[in-house]
């Protein structure tokens, strides 16, 4: 079947199975190197990307669901400001995270900066523990998380970069 | 990451993201079977551009030899266990490829395999190791008490971020192969072999093995061997990832072990003997065997002083997929064992575990199994601070209390806390004793930018901006301009293995030497300045706990959930001395994460069983701790002074959640219910 | 190994939707198939499906006093972020036991109900909170209960040539409620099972008792729960002991091995207690 969608704001259209997932998509056509399939069944995160706003597991998303979708990956993550913004919260808390997970964290972490809300402790918990990370302590990535939509408040009061 | 998918910390490149033009995917055809022999092997018609490869293919070698074992490369008569590699098929459509795996029949008549470790025969003995000294049947003879307890550690997978594979091309006159793996110089020795081809023909590029906890010691050599002979047969790229089924069921796991202990004490509960049979269970072919069972032997009595030993181990073949070391060289599950042993004594004792441990302890200037001791374990300086920071005196009495009042067979007692105490060699856990080197090279450029070339895979980014940092500051110059070359064999002699914490103790000691020697040449000598330092085979310290360990005690605090039944930590408090620090920051958050992982081992990682070899579904069920179940933990560090010599501290929590944990679930769940389930890790996988 | 797609339908309205079925009454409706892809069951079948994602309606979400309408296609993490409706608080509870947050974004509540072999986590949680369901097929639409969606067997019993409207749940607040998840596996069945208890109580004595264990079958002592219900707290201890029996002997002719049923009979028991000591 033919598929059409958006890719870090390029319309993408392409034939494919109906069956293929987005992840193997991505990675078999060199669309976005960023997305590791690890485990393929959901469950380790590493294929994160974010789908009509929110984050999926891109191994989870079969190509007949992708018509017209709007897919934001690390590659077009790391073209926006909150980008820069992520950078710094992490270099500020010392969070080096390996090259197959930092996408997906990143990503993560880009959807809870376009929260209106402060999000909670609580939600902050439930969406980065959808990616298994075995490197870091997780009191880290919490903390750098907390970090970025502080950051951002900073910016939007003007103190961006102080 | 830059375009080629290398990271841009590790610069190690990812190996899915390997792309060529013509390129060839690889898949494996694997025995339906754990034991038998190979009657027929039916490949359907395979189109244009396809081709199936055979044992019979191999130009050199059929096997590989490593760790004093001799594995097929593809097996041609016998099968040794489920899974094993047989063919593999070639060609540029991985669907098409899966298709064909689908219609294909191979005919195996099947022998009756071998499972059971705990009962062998001598034809399955891999490798023995045994000590004895004092007394033993006297002891046990006028022992006060007798302790006896079985106690058991299942295997457990390395769960990496990306599955193993390896990709092979050609570069003019060379063959190139790049696999995640900790040793490229042991994958490039194999590949010679192999392809019967002359070692400069061949070169080995590391890409980024991920958090392979050790389980990348050899297994790569195999698909690397896979990938390389499609390229070669077909004259074009190839590339060969495993499926993250295969990877899980087919690779290496953690040899399972099994500890009897039986342990004599004298009326004031101190160890009069101890007598010890070790059971590792090697997987087929028994790769390693000789160094487990050496590593588990050093281990056996833990920290502790016993008069009179006998103790025996086994590296035992079986008919599961060959067993790896994974975060220590059995180091980790016999400890576990000792430390399970010296709860259960203090126990019956009625001691508290403190105080048993520390009246059992090596002493300085006492004659042991490791020899005399120069120095004491700091036991009661890391006891001390882990006991204060969790209130462990007091909680450890009111459970007991609770537990021994609790008369309703029927429920559990409920609460918990446990300690253990253990300590991590110089070069970490799983360093094998007699194939050590490493080897670095450091280069100031005209441009002074300042590059580094070492011969073992950094670990992570971490491990590599400490190498940076290190550099820069020696040299006199900022981060920025320090950059690290990827791992090839065709720079640096034979370095390797890189093990879990070589990264971290041993190329910073030669990146050290080396900027030293450019900073005292850097105005002599016109630049470019090149120096190469190695350091080669120092073979460990070869029983126990030596003088230049860094040690560690934990303390674990759980409830059982009312509900489920299941553990549910409380908290975690960790103490270390690893003697001088060099960035406490790191340190810290290197150990949590050790510590994190570790708990997700003992908690929820049960690989599912079923007669004898991983379940079908297993791969379905099994499951990793998620950040948000992990508990605060907290850590203190003891003994950090200038001066003193820095040990490598990253395997620590591998030896010490394990018992702590399981100490406290001994005191939270009834004693009766513990008879059948005492000394099993990991404990649960629910979600 | 793969899922195999034959024929795909991504229909805009309910119309649709049904004339789809009607032209293919094998086919399987879907939601965010999340339990489709990881599936062993469904690899290698040749499937026609019917995704109902962008159906508008199927999205909506309807509250009046007394119940709250969730259409099936409302995502797992849509019924997460509902506000301040404490009657939903078993349904939310038996939701965070699913996946990750970047699962619940797309698994469905549909998807979770209408399992083909296996009840997904929420269906014991909508069970004991008496949840309705209303099925659309090429006949119309028509409300039933939800335990019309389990067959003789206790197993589940979709109807083919139907897929789910909505849900229909009671806003009526459970006090105490507890969910037990046991086992393993990724996906409901033998290895990953769910019990959920929600009770009430009014003047020292149970007013309402509900008690549901989902898996591959379903699990519901009704005659327990009638018992239980107007005995006056706290329960003697024999009592408790009555209904771990009870409930044990039922989890066991539903097939349970021994280890699990008697876990979840010693989750019951421990409710029982926790009940009588009002601290649940
Ligand atoms: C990592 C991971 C963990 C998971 N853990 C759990 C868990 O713990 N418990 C659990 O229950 N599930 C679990 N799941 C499975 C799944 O995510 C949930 O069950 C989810 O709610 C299914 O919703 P879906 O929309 O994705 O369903 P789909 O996959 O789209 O469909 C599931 C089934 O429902 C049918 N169906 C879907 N919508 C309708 C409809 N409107 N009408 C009729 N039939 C329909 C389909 O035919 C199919 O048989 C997990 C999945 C993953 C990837
Ligand atoms: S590969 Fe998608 S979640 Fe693991
Ligand atoms: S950041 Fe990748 S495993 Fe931790």
């Amino acid at each position: 079947m033919n598929i059409q969608f958006i890719l870090n704001g390029d319309d993408i259209q392409m034939t494919v199975d109906p069956a293929d997932r987005l992840a193997d998509l991505l990675k078999r056509k060199s669309l976005a190197d960023s997305v590791h399939v690890n485990c393929g069944l959901g469950s380790c995160g590493r294929c994160m990307v974010i789908c009509n706003g929110r984050p999926a597991n891109a191994c989870m998303i079969p190509a007949f669901q992708l018509r017209n979708a709007e897919i934001i990956t690390y590659e077009g993550l790391v073209q926006t400001p909150e980008f820069l913004l992520i950078e710094k919260a992490c270099a500020q808390h010392g969070l080096e995270l390996c090259q197959f997970c930092k996408p997906s964290v990143y990503l993560l972490l880009a959807v809870l900066l376009e929260q209106h809300n402060r999000p909670s402790g609580d939600d902050i918990r439930q969406l980065l523990s959808a990616v298994n990370c075995r490197c870091s302590a997780s009191e880290d990535i919490f903390t750098v998380a907390a970090a970025v939509y502080h950051l951002k408040e900073g910016r939007f009061n003007g103190h961006a970069g102080k | 990451m830059d375009k080629r998918g290398r990271s841009a910390e590790t610069g190690l490149p990812i190996l899915s993201n390997f792309r060529a033009a013509d390129l060839l995917y690889v898949v494996t055809l694997r025995s339906p079977v754990a034991r038998g022999r190979i009657k027929s092997i039916h490949i359907p018609h395979l189109p244009r551009g396809y081709r199936s490869i055979t044992a019979d293919d191999i130009p050199g070698e059929p096997y590989l030899e490593v760790f004093g074992a001799r594995l097929p490369v593809l097996a041609s008569n016998q099968v040794a266990y489920q899974g094993e590699p047989i063919a593999l098929l070639v060609g540029p459509d991985p669907a098409r490829l899966r298709e064909a795996l689908e219609l294909t029949h191979i005919t195996v008549e099947a022998e009756v395999p071998d499972f059971n470790f705990n009962q062998f025969n001598s034809e399955r003995i891999a490798a023995r190791d045994s000590r004895q000294y004092g007394d033993v049947e006297l002891a046990f003879s006028i022992a006060q008490q007798v302790v006896e307890g079985d106690y058991r550690a299942a295997p457990l997978y390395h769960a990496a971020q990306e599955a193993q594979g390896a990709a092979a091309w050609f570069d003019y006159d060379k063959l190139m192969v790049r696999t995640g793996c900790q040793w490229p110089h042991l994958v490039h020795r194999q590949l010679a072999a192999v392809l019967k081809v002359k070692d400069v023909e061949v070169v080995v590029e590391a890409a980024d093995p991920g958090t392979h906890l050790d389980s990348r010691l050899w297994y790569p050599a195999l698909v690397a061997c896979h990938a390389a002979l499609a390229a070669v047969l077909c004259g074009r790229p190839a590339l060969l990832v495993l499926s993250p089924e295969e990877d899980f069921l087919y690779t290496t796991l953690r040899s399972p072990v099994f500890c009897s202990y039986r342990a004599a004490l004298d009326k004031n509960g101190n160890f009069s003997a101890l007598d010890a049979r070790v059971i590792i269970n090697t997987g087929a072919y028994g790769v390693l065997a000789d160094e487990l069972s050496r590593q588990a032997i050093s281990a056996v009595a833990g920290a502790y002083a016993v008069p009179n030993l006998r103790v025996q181990t086994f590296a035992v073949r079986s008919n599961l997929p060959a067993m790896g070391p994974l975060a220590g060289m059995a180091i980790p599950q016999v400890l576990f064992a000792m430390e399970r042993l010296a709860n259960d004594c203090a126990r019956q004792c009625e001691l508290d575990p403190v105080r048993f441990r520390a009246a059992n302890l090596l002493k300085r200037g006492v004659d042991g199994p490791q020899g005399k001791r120069k120095k004491n374990i700091p036991f009661s300086q890391l006891c001390e601070a882990v006991c204060q920071a969790s209130d462990f005196y007091r909680k450890h009495a009111s459970f007991e209390l609770v537990r021994k009042r609790h008369s309703d067979p029927g429920s559990n007692p409920g609460r918990g806390i446990g300690l253990a105490l253990s300590w991590q060699p110089p070069a970490g856990l799983s360093a094998p004793a007699n194939v050590y080197s490493a080897a670095v090279e450091v280069e100031l450029t005209k441009e002074l930018k300042i590059i580094i070339r070492a011969g073992l895979v950094p670990g992570t980014g971490g491990t590599v901006a400490i190498w940076k940092a290190l550099a820069a500051e020696i040299i006199g110059q900022s981060p920025d301009t320090v950059r690290i070359e990827p791992v090839t064999t065709a720079d640096l002699p034979d370095s390797g293995p890189s093990t879990l914490s070589a990264g971290i103790t041993l190329i910073p000691q030669l990146i050290e030497s080396a900027c030293h020697t450019i900073r005292s040449r850097r105005f002599r000598e016109a630049l470019p300045i090149k120096v190469k330092k190695s350091l080669r085979n120092r073979p460990r310290e070869a029983v126990g706990p030596g003088d230049g360990c860094a040690w560690g005690v934990a303390a674990v605090e759980l409830d059982l959930d009312r509900y489920t039944g299941q553990p549910v930590i409380q908290g975690i408090w960790l103490a270390i001395n690893a003697g001088h620090i060099l960035d406490e920051g790191k340190a810290r958050r290197s150990l949590a994460a050790s510590t994190a992982l570790a708990l997700s081992q003992v908690l929820s990682e049960r690989i599912q069983f079923e007669n004898g070899q991983v379940g079908a579904n297993a791969w379905q069920q099994y499951r990793l701790a998620r950040f948000m179940e992990i508990p605060p933990i907290h850590i203190s560090f003891c003994g950090n002074e200038p001066g003193s010599p820095a040990a490598g501290l990253g395997d620590l929590p591998f030896s010490l959640v394990a018992p702590a944990l399981t100490n406290a679930l001994s005191q939270a769940r009834d004693t009766a219910w513990l008879a059948d389930f005492a000394g099993d890790i990991p404990h649960g996988g629910d979600r | 190994m793969a899922m195999r797609v034959n024929e795909v339908a991504s229909p805009k309205t309910l119309a649709e939707a049904v004339a789809f079925l009607r032209r293919h009454p094998q086919a399987l409706p879907c939601g965010g198939c999340t339990r489709l892809l990881p599936d062993p069951a469904f690899a290698q079948k040749n499937l026609s499906l019917l995704s109902l994602g962008w159906i508008k309606e199927l999205q909506a979400i309807n509250r009046t006093d007394r119940y709250i309408d969730l259409g099936s296609c409302v995502s797992l993490n849509g019924v997460l972020a509902l506000p301040n409706i404490p009657a939903l608080d078993p349904l939310k509870k038996a939701l965070l036991t699913i996946g990750s947050a970047s699962i619940r974004n797309r698994a469905t509540l549909g998807g979770n109900i209408c399992g083909r072999d296996s009840f997904g986590s929420a269906f014991p949680a909508l069970s004991a909170m008496e949840a309705t369901v209303e099925l659309r097929s090429a006949a119309g639409t028509q409300w039933l209960s939800i335990h019309d969606l389990v067959g003789q067997d206790n197993l589940p019993a979709i109807p083919a040539g139907s897929f789910l409207d909505r849900v229909r749940v009671p806003l009526r607040d459970w006090e105490h409620n507890c969910i037990v998840r046991k086992g393993p596996g990724l996906l409901p069945g033998d290895t990953n099972i769910t019990l959920t208890i929600v009770a009430n109580i009014e003047k020292d004595a149970i007013s309402e008792i509900h008690i549901v264990l989902t898996g591959r079958q379903l699990v519901r002592n009704r005659a327990l729960e009638m018992r239980l219900t107007g005995k006056k707290l706290p329960l003697p201890a024999k009592e408790s002991e009555n209904c771990h029996h009870d409930f044990l002997e039922s989890a066991v002719e539903a097939g349970l091995p021994a280890g699990q049923a008697i876990a979840v009979a010693d989750s019951v028991r421990a409710f029982l207690v926790d009940l009588s000591g009002g601290a649940s």
